[in-house]
């Protein structure tokens, strides 16, 4: 790959790099909030979600720098950087935070 | 796309790109030709942003049924919450469904997709905005 301007590749990928790190922050938050709600309410299940999703946070926040290997990797190579199983995971992974929380509200309730 | 997009790449095709015509059993990753790297970025970072979206929809969902005393009229903060969670979900769908579109459009050289998503969480937004007002006068008076 050809750059207009030197560098311009490095902000790109730092960009994204960014961007993943922020999701892990933010999934951290809910895992947290999470586990509170489960704890106040004495609901075992729910607190297993949360340490779930606490670790899952950690896993994107890892998955992070190591999306940033895989990038520079790929572009160095010249190859397309896409990754299919990266954005499954974390789409999933939201999904089940998701259907957790309707089937805790109503539980809970 | 997302924010600081850059300039248009740079056309470094001399050679139009042979698109392989696809057939029912290609996958779409390998349809069409792969697209510049720094759009394929850009489409990862606008993916991300609906996965925090459907997060801070789903801490929303969490915090209101945990933190907010119950409304006098039964049930409405539970419906609330539930709300709030389902659009959490729907936006972690979204996220997917939509990178998964647009991935696809790039390689084919097609039209950006258009997704109703943020129609949708906006109307649902701004009803879960009034049922609360209409709450909180009913409990006023």
């Amino acid at each position: 790959m050809t750059h207009e301007h030197p560098g311009a590749a490095g902000l790109q990928v730092e960009r994204t790099s960014l961007a993943w790190v922020r999701t892990a922050l933010a999934a951290s938050v809910v895992a947290l909030i999470v586990t509170r709600y489960s704890v106040v309410r004495h609901a075992p299940l729910l607190t297993a979600g949360g340490v779930l999703l606490l670790v899952g946070a950690a896993a994107i926040g890892l998955g992070a720098r190591r999306r940033q290997t895989d990038i520079e990797q790929a572009l160095a190579a010249g190859r397309n950087p896409s990754s299919r199983t990266m954005m499954r995971l974390t789409s999933l992974m939201v999904c089940a935070a998701g259907l957790s929380s309707i089937w805790a509200i109503f539980a809970l309730r | 796309m997302d924010d600081n997009a850059d300039s248009a790449p740079a056309d470094d095709a001399d050679v139009p790109p042979v698109v392989s015509a696809p057939t029912a059993s290609t996958p779409w990753w390998e349809e069409g030709v792969d697209p510049d790297y720094r759009f394929s970025l850009a489409n990862e970072r606008t993916f991300l942003a609906w996965i925090r979206t459907s997060l801070a929809f789903i801490a929303a969902a969490v915090a209101l049924e945990q933190l907010v005393p119950s409304f006098t009229v039964h049930g409405v903060r539970t419906a609330l919450s539930v709300a709030l969670a389902m659009f959490g979900l729907l936006a972690g769908v979204g996220a997917y469904r939509h990178w998964m579109r647009s991935e696809r459009a790039m390689r084919r050289g097609e039209a950006l997709p258009r997704t109703p998503l943020m129609l949708w969480l906006s109307i649902g937004l701004a009803a879960i905005a009034a049922v609360i007002a209409v709450v909180l006068v009913v409990q006023a008076t």
